[in-house]
């Protein structure tokens, strides 16, 4: 499924009377790039997530517009739509690695779960297991997700994502609260399955020196739109005549020895 | 070791404290460090170092099982979530009155002399004087931080103590409360300690860096030489994850730790 192109048109999302959250003439993602979504707190970057997962009617918003995964366009207001869609062309990596996993039932199984009749992933578990550090499937086999730890758990939702072959996984700050040394081990690891799969990611994250460790691009929402766009040496640019207030801050807080 | 330094603000000598109670792991095991007046710390480590337990055993919250903390006045707390300490149903300024009243009772204190205290610390740490009638639902999350500022330096402490009050912010949020912050220990002359994992947090609040690793200090200096020149191994872990914001270095550092296989 990798190798499409994914983009939106018109999309608009909010919650009335609040004026919309997200608001995009349009935006396209090229076949298995790597663009990080940067920007301040509210500024609509996990709205576009929960727009290219199909998440928005779930969560009560209003929608308008169209998401493309290659020629199928599909309605980012209508859940129903989604069904076919997300857990096969688009997956999921949330922020707390727990909510990926049903705490009762074996890991294993729910980690092959696609919404196809066979997952992909079956073929190279353990090569990709084995890619970010975890034990083999035969290993691994009747624990639980208690029985991991929490960057266990995510290094195996990162598997259990790219696994499926989507065209896109969006990782919504997956190490917005691990400290620096996990951050970068679970960075690595969604990076290197990204790389290893083809597949496309969004990486929503407000650590611009994560972003530009790790994405072809960075895109910078404000207030739901599009402030910047381009590659991580063009929005870092300390030449830039006008720099963005999370640029300056970023700048501020590198802690440069 | 002679007796304890009082010219310090805090001083912790060899604490054990078992968090949990006495028959849990010790999660400080031999933990000391001095804070001077009017100085600024900050203290490092990774998840599960005991950052959050030394903080707590420096508040006094939770009692040392060896060892000793001389203190000569009970530190203010600044919280992680601003909205901790705040009761839903006080007014914003009865709650930052709450740490003069704790004392004023011993002290026979007037209340309203707690009243306008409160609110010149309300006044001085930026909140609008009609905010403080207000009740915490009532204020944004950027109000509310400067409120538990208030609270945490009505009772003029020596010391504040912060437990990652940055956490989760954004940098442009997190720059404008360590900006607030420093500001008002500054004009104070009051000391800080910060707790967080952040090297960019703690370099932008702290002269010093203390890095704790399995519930002991194992390294402290200047904040750029210990960014510099880390000597312990925990240092040396959190420095060399730090990835620069310039993207060829970050892309280069990130690199050299993909797995090849």
């Amino acid at each position: 499924m990798s190798g499409l192109t994914i983009s939106c048109a018109g999309l608009e999302a909010g919650w009335p009377p609040d004026p919309p959250a997200l608001a995009l003439d349009r935006l396209e993602l090229a076949p298995g790039a790597v663009t990080a979504v940067v920007g301040p707190s509210g500024s609509g970057k996990s709205t576009l997530g929960h727009a290219f997962t199909g998440l928005l009617p779930w969560l009560g918003a209003r929608v308008r517009g169209t998401v493309r995964f290659g020629e199928r366009a599909v309605d980012p207001g209508r859940a129903v739509e989604w069904r076919e869609v997300r857990g096969r062309l688009v997956r999921w990596i949330p922020q707390d690695p727990s909510a990926s996993f049903t705490p009762t039932r074996p890991l294993l199984p729910q980690m092959l779960e696609t919404g196809r009749e066979r997952s992909p992933l079956s073929g190279r578990l353990n090569e990709l297991l084995a890619a970010v550090g975890l034990p083999a499937a035969a290993e691994l086999a009747g624990r639980r997700p208690f029985e991991l730890s929490g960057g266990e758990l995510q290094r195996a939702a990162a598997v259990s994502a790219f696994g499926a072959e989507p065209a896109l996984v969006v990782a919504d700050e997956p190490t917005a609260h691990l400290d620096p040394p996990r951050a970068l081990s679970v960075a690595r690891v969604v990076s290197e399955l990204a790389q290893r799969t083809g597949t496309g990611l969004l990486w929503i994250t407000h650590d611009l020196r994560m972003a530009a460790a790790l994405a072809d691009r960075i895109i910078h929402l404000s207030g739901g739109r599009i402030t910047a766009d381009g590659s991580p040496a063009e929005l870092l640019d300390p030449e830039a005549a006008e720099s963005l207030p999370l640029v300056t801050a970023s700048q501020r807080l590198a802690a440069r020895p | 070791m002679s007796g304890p330094d009082r010219s310090c603000v805090i001083d912790l000598h060899d604490a054990v404290v078992h968090p949990g109670g006495p028959r849990t792991p010790a999660v400080l095991q031999g933990c000391s460090l001095t804070i001077a007046p009017g100085e600024s710390a900050a203290v490092v480590g990774e998840s599960g170092a005991g950052k959050t337990t030394l903080l707590r055993a420096l508040a006094g919250l939770i009692p040392l099982s060896e060892g000793t903390l001389h203190r000569p006045a009970p530190p203010g707390w600044l919280p992680q979530h601003p909205g901790r300490g705040f009761d839903p149903r006080w007014p914003i300024i009865r709650a930052v009155a709450e740490p003069l009243r704790l004392a004023g009772a011993r002290q026979g204190a007037e209340k309203s002399a707690a009243g306008a205290r409160a609110a010149e610390a309300l006044f001085s740490c930026g909140l609008e004087p009609a905010l403080a009638r207000r009740r915490p639902h009532e204020l944004s999350g950027g109000q509310l931080r400067r409120a538990a500022l208030a609270r945490a330096l009505v009772a003029d402490p020596p010391v504040v103590l912060a437990d990652e009050p940055t956490a989760g912010l954004d940098p442009p949020a997190s720059l404008a409360l360590i900006d607030l912050v420093r500001e008002a220990v500054t004009a104070r002359d009051t000391a800080l300690v910060w707790v967080t994992h952040d090297l960019g947090v703690a370099a932008a609040v702290a002269d010093r860096l203390l890095v704790l690793a399995d519930g002991r200090i194992v390294e402290e200096g200047p904040a750029q030489q210990v960014l510099a020149r880390p000597q312990s191994p925990t240092a040396r872990a959190l420095t060399r994850a730090w990835l620069p914001l310039e993207p060829r270095l970050a892309r280069e550092r990130f690199q050299a730790g993909v797995n090849p296989g």
